[in-house]
């Protein structure tokens, strides 16, 4: 990619971090590394953001919160795992309230690495976020019905577009929220 | 009477950086109370004692908190000493107090940016953060690690940091410290810095002291708490040490207390750059700690005191570990600070605690 | 160099516990938190205070053993602060506390598992449930 398409804004949500990826999160986009270069913007509104940024791993009680943020975001989005317990819950694998890595409730795009994660490669990860969400993009243009959307999303039945349940023959819009 | 309303607030919420939620009672505009509802980053470390042997487990400290992660693992190293009996080298006393007095830095840089952007200052979040990165290089030049560095660890501190390393940092701080000037100033006498924090969210000392409130919450009502002055360490080498005080109680005064503490920790770090004795970092650790020996020690945080306790069960494994942090303390206190505000200094008065979710919920 | 604090325990009864913390609360006694150990047989919690008169401000343990099933009382009504730890030692070790000024009954934390921290009060109180699910199944018959 030899230019960045669009500014991503991107909307952070500390699930069970330790801090660390957080503020980290937030150093990449302050002064030395300086994300908002390239135009991104944390912002507070899940309904603003492209990318959805989780740090930390997924326990009982902000499974619901994280899927719900999840929801409120507009297609096409992306979603980045920042760190190792967001990948697969880290040191804390073995808690008895972590459930796992970011991926146990909504698909991720992106996975970082790292204990704490470096800033560096939160940026790298957020303009390879920008490609994958140009690729979303365009594969909505083509098909506007079909949205690209994640098999547990479909097995849910949470979020499922009108469009899509127009298309089915004696859909009585179940599942539309 | 007016109508009573109920405002959820977070867990999701742009001036929070970690999860907690808050149901507000309303009357009209302002607050009448506040239910405090945590355990959005429960993981269970303290259960993980029973998987990790005390020597692993002081890399799981050091993850309870991102930010006082230097000041976990070293309560947890001195706490599982003072169970074993084992006396560190002096050298390793000095380099531990000047690392946590160096988090101590970071941490409340961190936090005067958080603020800044709490009441919607960007520039002045962008710059207490690029000052930030100066204290994170020297973690990163001395340890390799920027947040979390496992560098203390029982019997002494990992890492050797020679003496022109040592020297170096000072330079280092002394520059930070001219900048840092420029960005106090604004946030203690800028009139719209101070439009927003005067007289919001305030605490008397008898509330301070009913509600049993540790670190700068406490100071800044003119409470008298700080576990430094135990002199427990290289701080009794110290040859003075006062707590930074206020009595005025507000948010304001909050600000006041951690903008002063950076300027202190430097002094202090220089003063035992200048002292520090020469030897060995680490002591070998042998055996482990015996069974049903317990014991308990505090440690001020940046955020005020915190609290361990441990207790061994004869093996490698120990019987159990607690660590109490300092917001956990400070919840009923930030409860109390709540009740009367209105609601658009809300966000104010929970960021001029300085939560630390994370390091709460464990 | 000062290297370590000493802090002493003290085994204090169940009853006495409420008049024992009443008059820490007098003698102006700082509260710093409450824990609970999930022992073979019962439980030991551990209320940490620090004595303003010691000079090298070091604390004092009251260590309470508490059976299983045995009602503990409270005690914010001398230290409002300890909320947040009764209902956590509640919710992680299965130990009732009556009289919490800020009860959560039980939701202060939501965890994937009944009182992780103590597995023998979690089966408690699994059996206790499923002798309740057959009470009412018995009623309804």
């Amino acid at each position: 990619m030899s230019y960045v398409s669009k500014s991503p804004w991107i909307i952070h949500y500390d699930g069970s971090s330790c801090n660390g990826c957080d503020i980290e999160v937030l150093a990449a986009l302050t002064p030395l590394y300086d994300a908002e270069r390239f135009g991104v913007v944390n912002t507070g509104n899940p309904k603003h953001a492209d990318i959805f940024v989780v740090t930390g791993g997924v326990n009982e009680q902000n499974a619901p919160v994280i899927k719900q943020i999840y929801d409120q975001m507009l297609e096409p989005k992306v979603v980045v795992a920042c760190g190792a317990c967001a990948c697969g819950g880290g040191v804390y694998q073995t808690c008895y309230n972590v459930l796992g890595g970011t991926d146990s409730v909504i698909p991720v795009d992106a996975y970082v690495p790292g204990c704490a994660v470096r800033p560096e490669s939160i940026i790298d990860a957020v303009v390879a976020g920008v490609g994958i969400l140009e690729e979303k993009a365009k594969a909505m243009k083509m098909n506007p019905a079909h949205k690209d959307r994640s098999e547990s999303d479909a097995a849910s039945g949470a979020h499922v577009p009108v469009a899509q349940v127009d298309d089915v023959p004696g859909a009585s819009g179940a599942g539309v929220e | 009477m007016s109508k009573r309303t109920v405002i959820p607030f977070g867990p999701q919420h742009p001036v929070l950086p970690e999860p907690v939620h808050l149901d507000l009672v309303l009357e009209d505009e302002r607050v009448v109370n506040a239910i405090p509802r945590i355990g959005y980053v429960h993981r269970g470390l303290e259960k993980l004692v029973e998987k990790r042997d005390y020597t692993q487990f002081v890399y799981v400290t050091e993850r309870i908190c991102g930010i006082c992660s230097f000041g976990h693992s070293l309560g947890y190293s001195q706490c599982i000493e003072q169970l074993m009996g084992i006396e560190i080298t002096d050298r390793a006393e000095y380099l531990r107090v000047i690392f946590h007095e160096l988090s101590r830095i970071h941490s409340h840089l961190l936090w005067l940016g958080l603020l800044a952007d709490g009441f919607g200052f960007e520039a002045l979040f962008m710059h207490a953060w690029r000052l930030r990165e100066q204290v994170l290089d020297i973690f990163e030049e001395c340890t390799g690690g920027r947040v979390i560095f496992s560098a203390c660890d029982v019997g002494g501190f990992r890492q050797e940091v020679s003496n022109e390393t040592l020297k170096g940092i000072v330079i280092v701080l002394e520059r930070l410290r001219e900048e840092y000037r420029t960005i106090a100033k604004t946030l203690l006498d800028d009139s719209s810095v101070k439009s927003r924090m005067v007289g919001v969210g305030y605490l008397s000392h008898e509330q301070a002291k009913e509600y049993s409130m540790v670190g700068p919450f406490a100071r800044a009502s003119g409470l008298e708490v700080d576990e430094r002055l135990l002199g427990v360490g290289a701080y009794g080498e110290l040859s003075s040490f006062e707590p930074i005080l206020s009595d005025q109680g507000d948010c304001y005064a909050r600000c006041d207390v951690r903008v002063k503490e950076v300027l202190q920790s430097i002094d202090i770090i220089n003063e035992l750059v200048a002292k520090i004795p020469e030897g060995d970092v680490m002591v070998p650790v042998k055996g482990s700690p015996e069974k049903d020996a317990e014991t308990m020690m505090t440690l001020e945080q940046p955020r005020g005191q915190a609290f361990y306790y441990a207790k061994g069960n004869g093996s490698k494994f120990l019987a159990r570990m607690r660590i109490r942090t300092p917001t956990s303390q400070n919840i009923a206190g930030m409860v109390a600070a709540l009740s009367g505000a209105e609601l658009a200094d809300v966000p104010m008065v929970i960021l001029t605690i300085d939560p630390c979710i994370s390091c709460t919920e464990r | 160099m000062r290297r370590f604090q000493n802090p002493s325990f003290e085994y204090v009864g169940l009853e006495d516990l409420a008049e024992t913390v009443a008059d820490f609360k007098q003698r102006d006694f700082k509260f710093v938190q409450i824990c609970a150990t999930a022992l073979d047989e019962s439980c030991d919690v551990l209320y940490a205070f620090v004595d303003p008169e010691t000079t090298d401000g070091s604390m004092t343990g009251i260590m309470v053993n508490v059976p299983d099933g045995v009602h503990v009382p409270s005690i914010t009504e001398w230290y409002p602060a300890a909320f947040v730890f009764e209902n956590e030692t509640h919710d992680l070790f299965g130990i009732q506390i009556d009289g919490i000024n800020i009860d959560f009954g039980g939701e202060f934390y939501q965890v994937s598992m009944t009182f992780p921290m103590n597995p023998r009060a979690a089966e408690l109180e699994q059996s206790a449930r499923v002798a309740d699910a057959q009470e009412e199944g018995t009623d309804n018959e």
